[in-house]
């Protein structure tokens, strides 16, 4: 574990505020800190921490000549905001918890310290960092990715994941190969039919302490992909098998685990299709068999549902469940061009999007052993096997258009069904259904000024009932300001029909930004690629700030 | 059709070559465990709780010796042992009603009495108990009774199996009426066809009176009696869960309320409520629980 004292933070931000070119080199950095002052709220069950004032902050620092580069990223949590991985104050504290060196020459690059790496999809591994979910699961180890010709790209690596400011108990070993047919079979070079082939194999090794069970101490994971380009249609599938993995995940079972990913897609002007489809069994994969929520994951199944960014569009959002899930979705974007019926004078788009994600079909081992009994092979299934239980539903339509040179709008509307046992984004126990409506509307003064509204509404007999949002956004030259409701007018239980007022302000000029707000955040669940955490209710005053050179 | 012609050189063979040659070594880096997953002589219990119904009685020198073996057995598998101690037989009664004497106390109630008799004045008792101690090991029927010695290896028999069901006791008590009342549900855990009974008792623990013991042949004043059985709350052989050999899937749900009325004898903060199911045709308990009145 390496730490420093916080006395390295002035220092470090005053590097932050220069943009240092030496003469033999070249460092870039950016700096983000994210400072929040709590009160408590009994009206939302909000409760101020002792510190009453929490930061996250992160400093990267890269200094790059030639073949050679390095950096290193300082973070500082006094303490770890609230809603944020890292039990027991295990993410409280400062250090340089990320650090690295990388040189390149002729086809080769060693990178030593830590890194992120994913292979294909991410179905065998994705080391990634995402601060709005406090997730860096990257390795530090070593990584040699190495392009012997043009076509060909091999990696491999070895690595310790991180956990917070240490080291997670087990050790990543990778390697993945990809060839370009096309690019390495001169006959084929020309030709409009592209076809690449990958393989990975990701091992981890965690030593077997348990007195009862005998648990696999090297697991591995492996898959193949394929791509196919025929001029506008482009297909990607990837298959990944598990061997047995015994984990908190999946109740020590030892069922092997699959998955399977393939998404097609078809774009021209004006028009673009997707249809994807997903099958998860058993495929959660972690660096450490006992780990929980977002540690240590050594692979990413990637959502198969839409990511929405409006509030209450994204207020029941999909989380990836890896024991087993079924899904597809369909998405079509059209363009009517402009000076048509449908597309007026500057032209209208249309989104239309549908997700459906189910259980996977599971039989019992023998009929003497329930599903998914610790310590079994867990269950059976079929590949592809899709289960009786709808896990959620996501029909959405978006509607863009602009109307006159000032005003356009962005027009939603989603209907979504979801299971709640299995999803856990409240306290309610059963199926959600909502409907949800979105006026996004934008003014433009002039040049310089514009101002946009934002109305939403979700409309539902389950969970905490009906919501709606109003938001205005003013936009200055290099300010800009927000005032925002989101009232859940619905509750059943009157006394909880709260408003949650947000006042908030920004500026912003070259790199750097600054944002300060007020108000009341709601209890929810944030996802992004199909991992969640929760957010926990909150009141107070929140400071963002973010700076590049 | 000369391919090496058109491959931009044999290297690529080579270095693919490589690859797959490291894919190999890779491949071998796991372990793939076969069954069991067990390590030897490791006994794991899945949930499965077994009723330990011990015929004893206060005058019953050798039943200490009872009392005892389900002390260590509930050491040995925490959680997994529902005593109930039915206190039967001639050597249940007390001697007086003299309560400053010994054995003036009654363990003894109607249920402890059809299930153990009462010495044979009038019956032994629906399982016929002829000596003591002895207990059922998990089933409902008379006729496979065992001493104490053997009352491990029967535990043995069921402690590493699944359960078929869990039930699911939510007990209450209203001062108002000196009721006490038990929601009780059993869900299926495994699919199934069977006859199923369901059985709710009530048990005292921590009643400090005498007992005879083989060192103290005159007894021991303050000795310390746990899951005596005091009543139940549905009848001795309980109420139909299942009948006619039904399908029973997983997730099948059966819910009963029931209430009694307390006797002003029992120490409220000591009574437990123990719920099992059987088959009604093996007579196997399938599951049982136990629960305490309060939380404790």
């Amino acid at each position: 574990m390496i730490k420093i004292t916080v006395k390295v933070l002035p220092l470090l931000m005053m590097c932050a505020s220069l943009q240092l070119r030496a003469q033999e080199g070249r460092v870039t950095g950016n700096f983000q800190g994210d400072f929040q002052y709590y009160i408590s709220d009994t009206t939302i069950n909000a409760v101020s921490p002792d510190e009453r004032l929490l930061m996250n902050s992160y400093a990267n620092f890269t200094y790059h000549k030639g073949n050679f580069s390095a950096g290193l990223r300082y973070e500082g949590y006094l303490n770890t905001l609230a809603g944020f991985p890292g039990e027991v104050c295990r993410n409280d504290g400062v250090g340089i918890p990320h650090r690295w060196a990388r040189f390149s020459k002729n086809g080769l690059e060693i990178t030593a310290g830590n890194f992120y790496e994913q292979f294909g999809n991410g179905l065998s591994l994705r080391t990634y960092e995402e601060k709005n979910l406090g997730i860096d699961n990257s390795l530090d180890g070593v990584r040699v990715k190495y392009n012997p010709v043009f076509g060909l790209n091999i990696t491999g690596l070895v690595g310790k994941q991180r956990y917070y400011f240490d080291y997670g108990p087990g050790i990543v070993r990778g390697f993945d190969a990809e060839i370009g047919i096309n690019d390495v079979i001169k006959p084929l070079m020309d030709k409009m039919l592209r076809i690449r082939l990958g393989g990975s194999f990701v091992s981890k090794y965690q030593d077997d302490n348990d007195p009862v069970y005998v648990l696999p101490e090297n697991v591995a994971t492996t898959a193949a992909r394929l791509n196919v380009n025929y001029k506008l249609f482009n297909l990607e599938t990837e298959y990944a098998y598990k061997i047995n993995d015994p984990s908190q995940d999946n109740n020590y079972i030892y069922k092997p685990g699959q998955a399977f990913l393939a998404t097609s897609t078809y774009s021209q002007s004006g028009l673009g299709i997707l249809l994807s489809t997903k099958w998860v069994d058993n495929m959660s994969f972690r660096s450490d068999r006992n780990a929980v929520l977002t540690d240590l994951n050594i692979n990413l199944l990637p959502e198969i549902t839409k990511n929405h960014v409006y509030t209450l569009a994204a207020y029941y959002p999909y989380a990836t469940q890896p024991a087993g899930e079924w899904g597809i979705q369909a998405e079509i974007f059209y363009k009517f061009k402009r000076k048509t019926t449908l597309g007026g004078t500057y032209g209208t788009q249309i989104a239309l999007n549908y997700a459906r994600v189910h259980n996977i079909d599971k039989t019992q081992v023998s009929d003497t052993i329930p599903l998914n009994a610790m310590g079994t092979d867990g269950y059976k299934t079929q590949f592809f096997s899709v289960g009786e239980e709808l896990y959620f539903e996501d029909i959405n339509v978006e509607v863009s258009k602009k109307w006159t040179k000032k005003f356009k709008s962005v027009l939603t509307y989603q209907h979504l069904t979801l299971d709640n046992n299995i999803l856990l984004q409240s306290e309610y126990h059963g199926m959600i259904k909502a409907h949800i409506g979105i006026a996004d509307l934008t003014y433009k003064l002039n040049s310089d000024y514009s101002i946009s509204t934002e109305l939403q509404g979700m409309f539902t007999d389950q969970d905490k009932g009906n919501w709606a949002l109003g938001l205005i956004e003013i936009n200055a030259p290099n300010v800009f300001f927000t005032i925002m409701d989101n009232w859940n007018y619905g509750n059943p239980e009157k006394d909880q029909r709260i408003h949650y007022f947000t006042l908030g302000m920004g500026y912003v000029k070259g790199g750097s930004r600054i944002q300060l707000s007020y108000g009341k955040q709601r209890q929810g669940v944030m996802c992004v690629g199909g991992v969640c955490r929760m957010v926990p209710a909150s009141n107070g005053v929140m400071l963002s700030m973010s700076s590049t050179f | 059709m000369n391919i090496q012609k058109y491959i931009s050189g044999l290297k690529i063979i080579g270095h693919i070559s490589v690859v797959f040659m490291l894919l190999g070594v890779l491949f071998n880096a796991c372990d793939e465990i076969d069954e069991p997953y067990i390590e030897e002589d490791t006994v794991v219990w899945h949930g499965r709780k077994i009723l330990i119904m011990e015929f004893t009685a206060h005058r019953c020198p050798n039943c200490p010796e009872g009392h005892e073996e389900i002390e260590n057995l509930q050491s040995a598998f925490p959680d997994a042992i529902v005593p109930v101690a039915v206190h039967c037989g001639i050597d249940a009664m007390p001697v007086t009603s003299d309560t400053t004497e010994p054995y003036h106390y009654d363990f003894t109630s109607d249920i402890s009495i059809e299930l153990g008799g009462d010495g044979g004045i009038t019956s032994n008792g629906y399982f016929n108990i002829s000596s003591k101690p002895t207990a059922a090991i998990n089933e409902f029927a008379p006729g496979n009774l065992f001493n104490v010695q053997a009352w491990r290896s029967e535990v043995a028999k069921y402690i590493q199996t699944y359960p078929e069901f869990s039930i699911d006791i939510d007990p209450d008590y209203s001062e108002q009426d000196s009721l006490m009342s038990a929601d009780v549900s059993v869900e299926a855990v495994l699919d199934s066809k069977r006859n199923l009974h369901l059985c709710v008792y009530v048990v005292e623990s921590n009643i400090i009176e005498w007992q005879k013991t083989l060192e103290e042949p005159d007894g021991v004043e303050d000795y310390e009696h746990n899951h005596v059985l005091r009543a139940s709350m549905n009848g001795v052989y309980g109420d139909v869960v299942s009948a006619d050999n039904a399908a029973i899937t997983v997730g099948d749900e059966f819910t009963n309320s029931y209430s009694m009325a307390v006797d002003d004898q029992w120490d409220l903060q000591n009574l437990h409520v123990v719920a099992f199911v059987y088959d009604s045709d093996s007579y196997e308990i399938l599951q049982s629980e136990e629960i305490p009145l309060f939380d404790q």
